[in-house]
């Protein structure tokens, strides 16, 4: 569609010289204070990063005798790494948790791109109060019993769907997506019905191509929210070998929350090391580090320019 | 609401309300109308089809669910049932307003929330257009990549982080202290726990929120921007003139969305730092209603307060919306 | 935990921290629907001590105290002979601390238990800190486990009462001595479940009543001279002195009313109730615990405090213990007596506890109570065969059952020296009593051992045996208010709030009569006459 706009844009970046030719040279001041302010940004949030990553390669009286914290390491030790993933809980979790990201994942895009397309039309038949109906569960939020009483009636109790069929549509990203949809030019929608395309042609040649970074990041909320959940997983599921990752991890950390419960007070019980807590932070974060290159990369720049002009 | 959308998802005959269309001072008379609905009908029932799924999810994992909030009218007992516990009129909300704590709640909650949206709220914008401005791709990655991390920290350990950056004992006062300055007194401190509190807010959740504002900027028309540059516009002006313009409509939902949950202010965080300053400077509503309602498993007067809390997101967000639509937005609805 | 938004939060229940027993957490209507146990209370079932190896210090503390054990038995014997079950399913919801194990399948421990016992059990492990949420949704959904772990429910007698077996006729009295290993649950502990309608509905997991105490870093107290054990002067000065480069007296946690409890205890107020002819009369309001409260703000003042207190965690607090940056901080007996944090303190200092304060040791004594084990309706025999099952479970330390449920399979979980000592396996640290908590079914009465360490052990047996006969007694144990029940978390919260302002010196002293008498207007009155009620009626002949 648009190759030699993606390349004209993509040469905005890198040498000077290849700045498009609207842009005024940048002046070596105010490179200079965006190098700064970005450092600062990285600093900001790396620092603490530091800390995390280095306490939980640090060795334990190393992170005992500097309170709890380590800066930066003085040995390196894996130890709280292969302790968490010692007996293989953690890897049969990670794999249902990576099921249940990708399968959930996939159904709501599906269901939700399908409702934000259809809601995206103007004049859609009943659209109106449709789009109120998703706002409402938006403001008002059902409990936790009745919820439960739900998909118990469903007869998803104990089994995996419980984690996705509950929470498919996400009254947020689908408001998010459809403004996405509504964002492209009505002259696209008219000009393709000249040529007799039908809505679902529409949807797959032109709205679906054009909104790539939209579907991208609507795709990352759904997969971290899939990827985050637990308290679906703790009321829905009797058997805890089908318990995701975050629930795992979590138990890791747990005695560490001082929102556990007041019998805990009762119990013999140590927090984890923070050695422990902290690599438990790391893994759950080294898959989220690693997907969102995979998003960004459908934020090509201009989509729409090239839409209009071809 | 929930009616209507069962006789769409049945496709029966059409009763919507006539305001949802457009142009209705000019509304053509009834047997007409009916038949521009049934044309309508016919014409989008592949759209209709598209839109059964998630309806379908809708009614019954939200509204089902969400007609148990009837509880709010009741004493509640999870093992009695809805049919069983006994019915207790407005007695939930009487006890919630003659509670003279709420109001500090509700107080300290509304300027928690002015203070994030005068200065979370914009954050993300800001830190989308600075990084969209970078020219190097792989420092853009970079960056992004880093700094939506710490949205997938939980709560314990963000508060734990920061009690080791900034506390009495933390990083920052030992090197303070270190250098011979005088120490700052910030975290337990009831006067810094407002902005301490928003403070923790843009640096957990900034950079996971400008996301959604980077896939606004990637869709700017550049001709908008050459033209302007044609123009003798300077940064300043591109960006007043092309790149706030084209974001406006997502900012505005996202303002509008940000609204709705102006009594909400994250429970978890607020709590477990809630003990150290006091409920002058931290009882929100949230955690007014836990100690007051949640503990004891008073459900009706928890639901009762979330019904509440429901219906002045409602206004303020139909509010709000239609004040966008005065300023020529379309907001979420038209 | 990212989105907490409007979802979860809301519903955490967690607990008032004033019992878990029936009485505390439950309605005070008890009068209705009575359905025809009017012969007065059905008696306590009766206490016979259980057949386990003879510990190396026995408790001499009436009603029942933890005994101490200085190594592991040599000489395991069964308490059991035939097999519990029936070779049925049985679905346990219970709370869990741990990672979760294996799957029953592939799990050498879970295997071998549910073949000893012959019986499939299921355990339906819940995150602890989402326990309550589970059990209100289980409790909603009709569809009950055959046992549950009930703690920290609120209502839980109306619940019991409405929906679970009435296990009277199998437990009161002597009828209890057909499952010895339960007959062992000291009285107290019943007592402190209480009854619904002197009718018995579970099964209490016992523990010992010391409550809360003050771990010491005694290294650093020796250092500076301080007494052992220590009067309320000699304490305070041990803070002053202990207290200098960036080392700190004591440490509090975040969310701690400055474990008032402690000192109140300390300084003789009555537990949390008093009754003054007939009438219950909050602990808040006594002068001794206005005195304790001046001492404590005292203490802040002067600087004894780690400037960390209220906003540290504790799991961040325990790390400034460990490095030594803190001499005392509040915490679990237990994590003491069975050494859990010892490791964690390796050899840099000694780490001690010290009981509050010599000469009268006057302290608050807990419930004694974890939690009880409540059954789903059913015929005779299976409520039979359930009960079995608990007293499987509940064998004492050192038999062989008490082995099996702890330490696991000899030769897979664990070794035996010549010595009889006890050497874990590597598969131990993926199987074991918390991965696979049984312990949270049934439960037989704690005992002392800090394991390869006598002198603590010893030193924990005296501790108990020093605390609990000059203890305390919370007269509101086992009793029941509905007002409690619903108030009782946010009148606590008041107590809490206040408590920190005047000791970190944002309020005046002074306004804490005001804040006693707002709390006895606004539900502490009410709580009081139910309490009182309930007292009456639960009289026992």
């Amino acid at each position: 569609m648009s190759n030699h706009l993606t390349r004209a844009l993509n040469s905005t970046v890198l040498k000077k010289d290849q700045r498009p030719a609207w842009m005024p040279p940048t002046s070596p001041l105010v490179v200079a204070l965006k190098a700064v302010s970005l450092v600062i940004i990285l600093l900001l949030v790396l620092f603490p990063f530091l800390v995390v990553v280095s306490t939980s390669l640090a060795d334990k009286d190393e992170v005992i005798d500097a309170g709890g914290w380590v800066v930066w390491p003085g040995d390196l030790s894996f130890e709280a790494y292969s302790t968490i993933l010692a007996g293989g809980v953690v890897t049969r979790a990670t794999l249902i948790s990576i099921g249940v990201t990708v399968i959930g994942t996939a159904i709501s895009l599906v269901v939700t791109i399908g409702m934000a397309y259809a809601l995206a039309r103007p004049r859609l038949y009943a659209g109106k109060p449709i789009v109120i109906l998703v706002l409402l569960t938006f403001l008002f939020s059902p409990g936790m019993i009745p919820t439960y009483l739900v998909v118990q009636a469903f007869g998803l109790i104990d089994s995996l769907a419980a984690l996705i069929v509950p929470v498919t549509v996400n009254a947020f990203n689908l408001i998010v997506l459809r403004a996405f949809f509504q964002g492209i030019p009505d002259e696209l929608y008219e000009s393709a019905r000249l040529d007799g395309a039908g809505d679902l042609r529409i949807l797959r040649q032109i709205v679906l191509p054009l909104s790539k970074a939209a579907i991208a990041v609507v795709g990352l909320f759904y997969a971290v929210s899939y990827w985050n959940s637990f308290f679906g997983a703790i009321l829905y599921l009797n058997d805890s070998s089908k318990w995701p990752l975050q629930v795992v991890l979590r138990q890791y950390v747990l005695e560490a929350s001082p929102i556990a419960g007041s019998i805990s007070s009762a119990e013999a019980m140590v927090s984890s090391p923070n050695s422990i807590q902290m690599a438990v932070l790391v893994l759950a974060l080294i898959p989220i580090l690693c997907v969102y290159p995979f998003v960004q990369r459908h934020f090509t720049k201009g989509v729409l320019t090239g839409a209009v002009k071809g | 609401m929930s009616l209507t959308g069962q006789r769409t998802r049945a496709g029966g005959p059409a009763q919507t309300a006539d305001h949802t269309q457009p142009g209705r001072r000019t509304r053509p008379p009834r047997p007409a109308r009916r038949a521009d609905r049934r044309k309508r009908f016919r014409r989008d029932r592949l759209l209709l089809v598209l839109l059964a799924p998630g309806v379908a999810y809708l009614l019954a994992f939200q509204y089902l669910p969400l007609a148990g909030n009837v509880i709010a009218f009741q004493d509640f007992v999870p093992f009695l049932g809805i049919e069983e516990s006994a019915w207790v009129g407005l007695e939930n909300f009487r006890r919630l307003f003659s509670d003279p704590a709420i109001w500090q709640a509700v107080w300290n909650t509304i300027q928690i929330s002015v203070l994030q949206l005068v200065f979370y709220f914009p954050a993300p914008i800001a830190l989308a257009i600075f990084l969209h401005s970078v020219q190097f791709s792989w420092v853009r990655t970079f960056v992004q990549s880093v700094v939506y991390l710490p949205h997938f920290i939980s709560w314990v350990i963000v508060v734990a982080l920061f009690q080791q950056m900034l506390g009495a004992t933390g990083l920052l006062n030992n090197w303070l202290g270190d250098a011979g300055l005088s120490t700052v007194d910030i975290i337990g401190n009831p006067d810094a726990f407002k902005p301490l509190v928003v403070a923790q807010v843009i640096w957990k959740d900034c950079g996971w929120a400008t996301i959604i504002f980077l896939a606004a900027l990637h869709r700017v028309d550049d001709q908008l921007y050459e033209a302007s540059a044609i123009d003798g516009a300077g940064w300043w002006g591109r960006l007043w003139h092309v790149t706030l313009p084209s974001m406006r409509p997502i900012i505005v939902l996202l303002f509008i969305l940000k609204l709705g949950d102006i009594l909400s202010v994250g429970f978890e965080q607020i709590f477990l730092q809630r003990s150290a300053v006091g409920p002058e400077a931290a009882e929100v509503i949230d955690t007014f209603v836990y100690y007051a309602g949640v503990v004891g498993g008073d459900w009706g007067y928890a639901a009762a307060v979330g019904l509440l809390k429901g219906v002045v997101a409602a206004v303020l967000v139909f509010a709000a919306n239609r004040v966008a639509h005065r300023l020529g937005e379309d907001g979420l609805y038209r | 935990m990212s989105q907490p938004s409007r979802r979860t939060f809301l519903q955490f229940a967690v607990a008032a921290g004033i019992g878990a027993g029936l009485g505390a957490c439950s309605t005070g209507s008890g009068s209705t629907g009575n359905n025809g146990s009017s012969a007065g209370p059905a008696p306590w079932p009766t206490f016979k001590a259980a057949a386990g190896p003879t510990p190396d210090l026995r408790s001499t503390i009436e009603g029942g105290g933890p005994d101490a054990f200085l190594r592991y038995p040599d000489q395991i014997v069964a308490t059991i002979t035939e097999p519990p079950g029936d070779g049925s399913v049985v679905e346990a919801l219970i709370p869990t601390y741990s990672p979760p194990p294996t799957p029953v399948a592939g799990n050498v421990l879970w295997s071998a238990i549910n073949a000893a016992l012959d019986a499939d059990v299921r355990l339906n492990l819940v995150p602890v800190s989402e326990y309550g949420d589970r059990l209100a949704t289980v409790t909603a959904s009709n569809d009950l486990p055959d046992t549950m772990l009930i703690t920290d429910l609120p209502r839980a007698r109306q619940f019991v009462q409405a929906k679970c077996a009435d296990i009277t006729d199998f437990v009161s009295g002597d009828a209890i001595l057909e499952y010895p290993n339960l007959a062992a649950i000291p009285r107290y502990a019943w007592q402190a479940m209480g009854r619904v309608d002197g009718r018995i509905y579970g099964v209490p997991l016992p523990r010992g009543r010391q409550s809360q105490t003050i771990h010491v870093n005694r290294s650093a107290l020796d250092a500076v001279g301080a007494a052992d054990p220590w009067t309320r002067d000699e304490f305070a000065e041990a803070m002053h002195a202990v207290t200098r480069d960036g080392r700190y007296g004591i440490g509090i946690q975040s969310g701690s009313n400055y474990v008032m409890d402690i000192w109140a205890g300390g300084f003789g107020a009555p537990n949390r109730w008093e009754i003054v002819d007939g009438e219950f009369v909050q602990a808040e309001a006594s002068d001794a615990f206005y005195e304790a409260l001046d001492f404590v703000r005292g203490m802040y003042a002067d600087g004894l405090f780690h400037p960390g207190s209220g906003s540290l965690s504790q799991n961040d607090l325990m790390n400034e213990y460990y490095a030594q940056n803190v001499v005392c901080v509040a915490g679990n007996f237990t994590n003491y007596s069975t050494g859990t944090y010892f490791e964690r303190v390796g050899d840099r200092f000694v780490t001690d506890i010290a009981p509050i304060f010599a000469p009268d040791y006057k302290n608050w004594l807990g419930a004694g109570l974890f939690g009880y084990t409540v059954f789903k309706q059913a015929d005779p025999d299976r409520i039979r065969m359930l009960l079995r099952l608990c007293d499987y479970i509940a064998a004492p330390y050192g038999s062989a059952e008490w082995e099996l449920l702890n330490h696991g399979v000899e030769g897979e979980h664990f070794t035996r020296g010549a010595d009889g000592a006890i050497a874990k396996t590597p598969l131990a640290d993926t199987e074991n009593w918390n991965t696979v908590p049984f312990k949270y079914i049934a439960d037989s009465m704690d005992i002392i051992q800090v394991p390869g360490n006598e002198d603590a052990t010893r030193r924990a047996f005296e501790y108990v045996e020093t605390v609990v006969p000059s203890g305390t007694v919370n007269p509101a144990v086992g009793l029941a208010s509905d007002t409690l029940d619903r108030q009782g978390a946010a009148l606590e919260q008041r107590f809490t709030d206040a408590v920190i302002a005047i000791v970190t010196g944002r309020e005046d002293i002074s306004t804490w009569a005001d804040v006693a008498e707002e709390v006895r207007r606004d539900g502490g009155d009410a709580i009081a006459a139910e309490l009182a009620e309930s007292a009456a009626e639960d009289s026992t002949a």
